[in-house]
């Protein structure tokens, strides 16, 4: 392997991997929140409310997300609204994974026993208090190691961004290898960042899941 | 039995009256009516599926009634009965309240497992009384002190022993000065060795006026710490009366028979 | 007009259809030896399944599909498109399919392999009769999950020239210039392959807690 070629390159994946990160932590955040109002909806106590939610989760799970954000980015224009290619990119994965992030939040929330609502409504906490402050804790701490994962597969699909033109490390890649005579380097260090950040997410789920363990 | 009047009992603090309730078709509460005075201890005994759990759930509003009332210091609870008798839910907000002045001890505990002892009993007063921290944490280790568990502060629950669970959700309880507690069963996923140390704490309590509802089935510490029993079969109190009287002379056919399997049940 | 834009369409969702199902049964085969590997094998070999799992589990599935495509004319392998993307899925997916395979196996209770041995079965014995039939029943449905997720993953075939139902739908709206509508349309198609997928999962996640 060609390691001065290596060198040569990585300062063009950086800038990639830097538009990587942005993508993937807004992203992240978003989605964290998304998934909170995902929840509330499937849980709500309005029939209409439910219904509306659980087909959001529908059609969010059941559809790629290259579809969604071409619709977004090639779709929304013929409406008249023109979202830059990087938002577009985010408001997508923001979309799908806030429905998968509400999935999980409930898993963990009906996995924590009835009994404990019952315990601190008895203590005189109003319903949104127990479910904030005694249910959520729990299950959150539940479902650590399966956001974690699933944290992971927002990075990994930050790269359908680069297929409407965001510069982020796949498409910086894509780049590097349309023009250059070596594409193992390319792609090795390409492989190799993203090994990289996926294991700063995981280890950080870890750190976590140490700070916050499951007790019983 | 005779229909309480409360102007005559001005120290009541608990007025069940006429209470029923339904799961589906199965009727588990029939017109039960009961008062509780100010310190006194009722213990409820019956056999199983009798609706003990069930009446003691609906007296904080864990579970809705459909007909008659509960009232606790002249406030009904969870509904409003208006002057045409119309009933309406109370609010979250007033129901909260409600169950601030009215602590539950469960058969299997419900500490807060991923809360320290001390903040199990920290969590409400400071959330739900809105007292300052310190005086939570000092408050919340004088009642350790005193179920004997100050050692325990800084522990997880999963550490303890079922006794100790038990009297750490009985200090929790205690945490937020209640005015009437009621006690589900609380030594009966127990082993046997641990009751006492459980018993006792209830003892104390009972000692110290604490006004309680209770439902056991150990006959023993019923005779002992109650104001008076209350026999329930099949969603109705059958008998109430002193324990010396209720445990004595049983008057009911039902009450002899249950008395009596109890007996052979616990005769070596 | 409409009439041959739908059965494009269609034709495009064929194609997406028979790739998935392709995938889906090469990374089954490979994923149920990285699961076996990962439990059974010798330990050295235990720890190179896991390292595979990880890694390909770390990397973006368009950068292996980009990657390939790029790189194989070089080693002198000339691939046609479709064959590509079926060995760089089916190899990425059996990470997935063998960590669905190892939960389901791992799942079943230790004391099943004594109850089996206490019979007299040997230990291949065991594993066919006793342990491999109740791992099934607790594998199918993040089996069809992962599958769901194959399906999902197919359209990226098209960024690297690869035809099926999102190509279709690009094709579509640049000749008409209706770019909503056709996206809309493939991700219906989409929706219409994977809903009963996704139906099945919930159906059978449900009635094996019970
Ligand atoms: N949530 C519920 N849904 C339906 N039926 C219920 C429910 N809770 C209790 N029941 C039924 O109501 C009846 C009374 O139950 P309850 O738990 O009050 O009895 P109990 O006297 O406390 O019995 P035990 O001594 O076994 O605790 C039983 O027939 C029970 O099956
Ligand atoms: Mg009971």
């Amino acid at each position: 392997m060609d390691t001065a070629f290596l060198l040569r390159i990585l300062p063009v994946l950086l800038e990639g991997l830097e538009i990587t990160v942005a993508l993937t932590a807004l992203a992240l955040v978003g989605a964290a929140i998304g998934g909170l109002i995902v929840v509330a909806g499937r849980r709500s106590r309005f029939a209409a409310m439910r219904g509306v939610t659980i087909a959001y989760i529908d059609v969010m799970r059941n559809t790629p997300v290259l579809v969604q954000i071409f619709i977004l980015y090639f779709g929304l224009p013929e409406i008249g609204l023109f979202p830059e290619a990087f938002a577009c990119g985010v408001i997508a994965l923001v979309l799908q994974n806030s429905a998968y992030a509400g999935e999980i939040y409930r898993a963990g929330i009906e996995s924590v026993k009835r009994t404990q609502t019952e315990a601190a409504l008895s203590l005189g906490m109003m319903p949104r208090r127990a479910l904030f402050d005694i249910v959520l804790p729990q299950a959150l701490r539940r479902v650590l190691p399966v956001l974690g994962n699933q944290a992971v597969v927002i990075l990994k699909d930050s790269s359908i961004a680069s297929t409407i033109s965001v510069t982020e490390l796949t498409q910086a890649g894509k780049l590097l290898l349309d023009r250059s005579a070596a594409p193992y380097e390319t792609f090795f260090m390409m492989a190799a960042l993203y090994l990289a950040m996926a294991a700063v997410l995981l280890g950080g789920m870890k750190l976590l899941a140490w700070r916050f363990p499951v007790r019983t | 039995m005779p229909e309480p009047l409360p102007e005559l009992l001005p120290e009541s603090l608990v007025v069940i009256d006429r209470v029923g309730k339904s799961f589906g078709a199965n009727r588990v509460l029939k017109e039960v009516s009961l008062t509780v005075g100010k310190g006194e201890v009722v213990t409820l005994i019956g056999p199983s599926g009798c609706g003990k759990t069930t009446l003691l759930r609906c007296v904080n509003f864990l579970e809705t009634y459909d007909s008659g009332a509960i009232s606790i210091e002249g406030e009904t609870v969870g509904i409003r009965i208006g002057a045409d008798g119309r009933r309406t839910a109370r609010p979250d907000r007033e129901v909260a309240a409600m169950r601030a002045r009215v602590g539950m001890v469960f058969q299997s505990y419900n500490l807060f497992p991923h809360l320290t002892v001390l903040d199990n009993l920290t969590v409400a007063p400071i959330k739900v009384r809105g007292l300052p921290l310190r005086q939570a944490r000092e408050k919340a280790m004088a009642l350790l002190e005193r179920v004997g568990l100050s050692e325990k502060a800084a522990q997880y629950p999963a550490a303890l022993s079922g006794g100790q669970q038990q009297r750490v959700a009985i200090a929790r309880t205690l945490a937020m000065e209640p005015h009437l507690i009621l006690l589900d069963e609380v030594t009966s996923a127990l082993d046997p060795e641990l009751v006492g140390e459980v018993l006792d704490v209830v003892q104390s309590l009972a000692a110290d006026g604490m006004t309680m509802m209770i439902v056991t089935h150990e006959m023993q510490f019923a005779r002992e710490v109650s104001s008076r029993v209350a026999f329930m079969a099949a969603g109705e109190i059958v008998e109430l009366a002193s324990p010396a009287d209720l445990f004595g002379s049983p008057k009911s056919d039902r009450l002899r028979s249950f008395l009596g399997r109890y007996q052979a049940a616990h005769r070596i | 007009m409409k009439l041959t834009v739908l059965t494009y369409m269609a034709w495009g969702a064929s194609v997406t259809v028979m790739l998935a199902a392709a995938v889906i049964l090469l990374s089954s085969v490979l994923g149920m030896g990285l699961a076996l590997t990962r439990l059974y094998a010798w330990p050295p070999l235990r720890v190179l399944a896991a390292g595979y799992a990880l890694i390909t589990r770390g990397i973006p599935l368009l950068v292996l599909l980009i990657g390939c495509y790029f790189s194989l004319p070089y080693l002198g392998v000339t691939l046609p498109v479709y064959a590509a993307a079926i060995v760089v899925m089916g190899f990425y997916f059996a990470a997935y399919m063998g960590e669905v395979f190892r939960g389901a196996l791992m799942a079943v209770p230790r004391t099943q392999w004594d109850a089996g041995r206490s019979v007299g079965f040997r230990s291949l014995q065991n594993f066919g009769i006793v342990i491999l039939p109740q791992a099934r029943r607790l594998c199918v449905a993040p089996f069809l999950n992962t599958s769901l997720s194959v399906v999902k993953n197919t359209s990226l075939i098209s960024a690297i020239g690869g035809w099926e139902l999102f190509s279709t739908g690009r094709e579509i709206g640049e000749r008409t210039g209706e770019l909503m509508p056709a996206y809309l349309g493939v991700a219906a198609g989409y929706y219409l392959i994977c809903f009963p997928l996704a139906r099945l999962a919930s159906y059978v996640e449900r009635h094996s807690h019970a």
